[in-house]
């Protein structure tokens, strides 16, 4: 499986890269980390233990709503949907992440 | 906003969605690992160490929502519930001497509030204070005494600026009078009344639940023959009818020559909880119009006092200043004086009613509060060392992921749990036991019998409940808090500072503890003392009923004479009886008549208790003559006047002289001759000395107050019945009162004190039995901890023996300490107790000796028990099961 210590995520990207995967279309908690894992090619892995409490987190602050549905080999699950301001929020932490690794490539290359 | 609510309520009932996720979870992975080739048992473990601790996941959602702390404790309550179902005897334990100690404080705070807190039915009773006319006792105490017309003018005359309005009474000796004979149609029912001026009520801001009050117009009406009725004489003699307003009803009242049968028009009757007098309670209350007060026709005898509402901003010692003052040349007092100085006393009503009883109940509440400690301390020390040995699973649930805050919590909760179930048993047990309480305590006690559980007085046991959580868990739940997970999982000793709290702990339950044994002694001792205290006479056995023969018109001398005759005749010829004779006074019941009495050739006056007793008297009291001879049957008729007196009047009036043959007088018994001497009589109280008296024979001095002794054989119970039908044949129209043993009446008198004795003897012994309980759970852990040490030991060959020198010189430590500073503290504080001891030293070192020999003997008995164990434990069996 992935490299626990090279697959840390920076601090404050979970919900980013949640909101991104979530904004491609419903999904559950067990898919979302698979699809972080398979899109990251294994580099990224979204820990159990940091995964669940932010999505909860992020069910409270408004930004996704979930209901239970089945999955693909019949099982209940609970999934989750961006709202409106979760797509906003999309946006903002999206702008942010941009001009902050705009920032770190720019001291990468230059200093 | 209001989504957010929606999202965390939701999150709160439907924490299983959480569980349902990780099942999920966990499934998927464990499908993953299937797929990729493991066994599934492998793949499911290897899900489950991949997904980490499910424990941190819930715990970190949880406190997402502000939801979180209730969800906690829910959580907190649930799990406190199983660790206590775990070991059910020992939480029962703790619960039940919390249930004790709060029990204990509920009832005893509920008398205290009844009889001292709770505000007596008047409108603003703070305001209400009582004015009597006092004298001075010679031994320092205060008497009220008959109050005259003047003085009530010279009140009146003083009370501008001070009262804003008062009111006069008549008592007798701070009681309604029984003076007041309803005719019934087969008997007459003698009522305690009192004769109040039309103001009394609006006074005391009294209305009536029927009719109507007195007035001061009543004073204008011109019709006089007013009276109101209590609600029980309404219910008991009228049988609550609404008609009695308005109705005539005969009463025979009045006093002397005055006495007659009246029709009084009933004008009202007073709400179920309004009383004026304790514990005697007023039954009817006439009218009284000033004009009569100011004519002095109704003060001949009677005793009386002023009811008064203080005025703006005067304080009840302002006000006794201010009617103290008497006008210049005016001496308030008529006949001759009783007793020297003179004082006009102002008390608040409050006082009046409690006031001497507040010292004995605060004693009981201060005892019940420190049993509470001492539960407290008891259930604490328990616990903590339940907390030790549940280290291993507070180390586990911390490794889980736990914090530090939660399991304090989790250990808080488990404190507030056992104490909500020990105050709710506690308040059950004296809401059960509230009937046996109000039987417990005396009858004289004013006001106990008002006693109930109220909302409010759960306030009490809820503050208590609190405070004996934070009390009993606060250390524990430190101590569990400050665990050291890796050195938990090695060992099982006990971390140095538990053994300090502990010691601690034990220090301060032996520290109270033997302080309340001291005063439980002191008072045991005394109340002993008192009872070696010869009374002078002898009250077994013997019967007492007492009749006044009020109406002068229908009793002139003669026809008393022949009335007493009858009645010793009739009784005596009772089953049962084996003798019978007539005093003016019973022991222990009613004051004496006090006279003021000269000896002839002298100057001095002597004030003595005089007694109009028949030849039978002394032989029934069994008090024993000392010179001359008693009374006889010939002691009769107005020729030669003659009395007994006692020795302490013998002494008083006639030291190192032969007093047969000397004369005494008095204006209502003439010139008497003394012609014998017997022993003195402690009439009034076991601690009080005895007054001198003279004995007068009935036969010369008649007198309206019959008191009847009767010995009785006590083979088989005497019938009241019996006796009453006999007196009530001489005359039905003679109501009998109070048939009852003079033992009876002694131990009545007594209740009060026997109530606190019994009650701080009784906290004492629990507080000592708690602490020696206590002892014993604490001994037993410190000895499981030292159990590889013991063994050790018993391996190298000590004996058994020393292992439980060992144990037990260890568990006394903190005794000693504690037995020091408790007969220190008790050495300091038994100032308190002063009044309430008689024939004991406040210091008395016997006394102190033995409660502190007591407390360490029977903590070294409490220690015997788990050391012996200990040390009849196989040395190897110790050593191997670690």
């Amino acid at each position: 499986m992935g490299n626990a210590s090279s697959g840390e995520l920076l601090q404050g990207t979970l919900p980013l890269l949640l909101l991104r995967i979530l904004f491609a279309g419903p999904n559950h908690g067990f898919a979302i980390a698979r699809r972080i894992q398979l899109i990251s090619k294994e580099v990224l892995r979204a820990e159990e233990g940091s995964l669940y409490p932010a999505l909860h987190k992020m069910e409270l602050e408004g930004w996704i709503e979930s209901e239970w549905g089945i999955t693909e080999n019949n099982r209940k699950a609970k999934y989750y949907r961006l709202t409106r301001m979760g797509r906003k929020q999309l946006k903002l932490e999206t702008q942010r992440w941009n001009a902050i690794s705009d920032a770190i490539s720019a001291i990468m290359s230059e200093a | 906003m209001f989504r957010k609510l929606k999202l965390k309520l939701r999150a709160l009932f439907r924490r299983n969605e959480l569980d349902d996720e990780i099942v999920l979870h966990v499934a998927q992975l464990t499908a993953e690992f299937v797929a990729q080739g493991m066994s599934l048992p492998e793949a499911r473990s290897a899900a489950i160490r991949q997904f980490g601790s499910v424990t941190v996941i819930q715990e970190q959602c949880r406190e997402l929502s502000s939801f979180g702390w209730l969800e906690d404790l829910v959580r907190d309550v649930h799990y406190a519930g199983r660790v206590l179902r775990r070991a059910p005897s020992f939480y029962a334990g703790a619960t039940l001497v919390l249930a004790l100690g709060i029990g204990a404080n509920c009832a005893v705070f509920n008398l205290a509030y009844s009889v001292l807190l709770k505000p007596l039915p008047y409108e603003r009773p703070e305001e209400i204070v009582m004015v009597w006319d006092g004298r001075a006792r010679p031994d320092g105490g205060r008497l009220a005494s008959p109050t005259n017309s003047s003085t009530i003018q010279m009140w009146r005359n003083n009370s501008a600026g001070v009262f804003s309005d008062l009111a006069v009474m008549s008592m007798w000796d701070g009681h309604p009078e029984a003076q007041f004979d309803l005719a019934l149609p087969d008997r007459a029912e003698r009522l305690r009344g009192s004769l109040v001026t039309p103001n009394f009520f609006s006074v005391l801001g009294a209305r009536a639940v029927l009719g109507r009050v007195f007035l001061p117009a009543d004073e204008a009406g011109g019709h006089y023959n007013l009276i109101m009725l209590s609600y029980g004489v309404w219910q008991r003699f009228f049988g609550g009818d609404p008609g009695v307003i308005g109705r005539a009803v005969t009463f025979t009242s009045g006093l002397s020559g005055k006495r007659a049968p009246r029709l009084y028009t009933v004008i009202g009757v007073l709400p179920l909880d309004f009383r004026f007098t304790y514990p005697v309670q007023t039954e009817v209350w006439a009218l009284m119009p000033w004009r009569e007060v100011e004519t002095k026709s109704h003060f001949m005898a009677v005793f009386s006092g002023a009811v008064a509402r203080l005025g703006p901003g005067v304080s009840p010692r302002a006000a006794q200043t201010r009617m103290a003052i008497r006008p210049a040349g005016q001496s308030s007092i008529g006949a001759q004086p009783v007793y020297t100085a003179e004082f006009t006393l102002v008390q608040p009503i409050a006082d009046w009613v409690s006031g001497k009883t507040r010292p004995s109940i605060l004693l009981v509440s201060a005892v019940a509060f420190l049993l509470l400690v001492i539960a407290c301390a008891t259930v604490a020390n328990a616990l903590f060392v339940r907390v030790a040995e549940r280290k291993r699973e507070l180390a586990i649930r911390a490794s889980q992921g736990a914090g530090r805050g939660r399991l304090m919590r989790q250990l808080l909760t488990e404190g507030l749990l056992i104490s909500l179930i020990g105050t709710t048993g506690g308040v059950l047990l004296t809401t059960a036991l509230l009937p046996v309480l109000r039987s417990l305590v005396p009858a004289s006690l004013p006001r106990a019998g008002e006693m109930a559980i109220t909302l409010r007085l759960l306030v009490l046991p809820a503050t208590a409940c609190t405070l004996v959580a934070v009390l009993v868990m606060l250390a524990p739940a430190f101590q569990g808090a400050r665990l050291d997970l890796a050195q938990t999982m090695k060992s099982s000793s006990g971390a140095p500072s538990a053994t300090r709290w502990r010691f601690v702990f034990v220090a301060v339950q032996t520290t109270v503890a033997t302080s309340l044994l001291v005063g439980a002694a002191l008072l045991l001792t005394s109340f002993w003392r008192l009872h070696q205290v010869d009374l002078g006479f002898d009250g077994q056995k013997v019967l007492t009923a007492e009749m006044r023969l009020l109406e002068t018109s229908r009793y002139s001398s003669q026809r008393i004479v022949w009335y007493q005759q009858e009645l010793v005749q009739r009784v005596r010829a009772l089953p049962g009886v084996l003798d019978a004779g007539l005093t003016s006074s019973v022991p222990f019941r009613e004051r004496d008549s006090l006279w003021t009495i000269n000896a002839v050739g002298r100057q001095s006056k002597y004030n003595v208790a005089a007694r109009q007793v028949d030849p039978g008297y002394f032989s029934i009291m069994r008090i024993s003559l000392r010179l001359g001879r008693l009374i006889t049957d010939n002691d009769t008729g107005p020729t030669e006047r003659v009395g007994v007196i006692s020795e302490s009047l013998a002494r008083q009036v006639f030291p190192n002289e032969d007093p047969i043959g000397k004369r005494l007088e008095h204006s209502l018994m003439g010139m008497v001759t003394v012609v014998g001497v017997v022993r003195d009589a402690r009439y009034e109280a076991r601690d009080r000395d005895p007054v001198p008296a003279i004995y007068l024979p009935r036969a010369q001095n008649p007198w309206q107050r019959i008191s009847l002794v009767v010995r009785i054989s006590g083979d088989r119970p005497m019938e009241v019945a019996s006796l009453r039908s006999a007196i009530h044949e001489i005359d039905p129209t003679v109501p009998v009162l109070g048939i009852t043993t003079i033992d009876q009446i002694i131990s009545d008198s007594e209740a009060g004190r026997r109530f606190y004795t019994t009650t701080v003897g009784a906290f004492a012994a629990l507080a000592l039995a708690l602490t020696g309980t206590g002892l014993v759970v604490i001994v037993a852990r410190s000895v499981a901890e030292r159990r590889r040490e013991l063994a050790i030991r018993s391996a190298l060959g000590a004996q058994g023996g020393e292992l439980v020198t060992l144990v037990v010189q260890q568990g006394l430590m903190p005794v000693i300490l504690g037995a020091t500073l408790g007969l220190f503290s008790a050495w300091f504080g038994a100032r308190v107790l002063e009044q309430f001891l008689f024939g004991v030293r406040l210091h008395d070192l016997a006394i102190y000796a033995g409660a502190g020999c007591s407390t360490i003997m029977i903590a070294a008995i409490a220690c015997l028990i788990p050391a012996r164990r200990a040390a009849q434990a196989a040395p190897a069996e110790a050593l191997m099961s670690e």
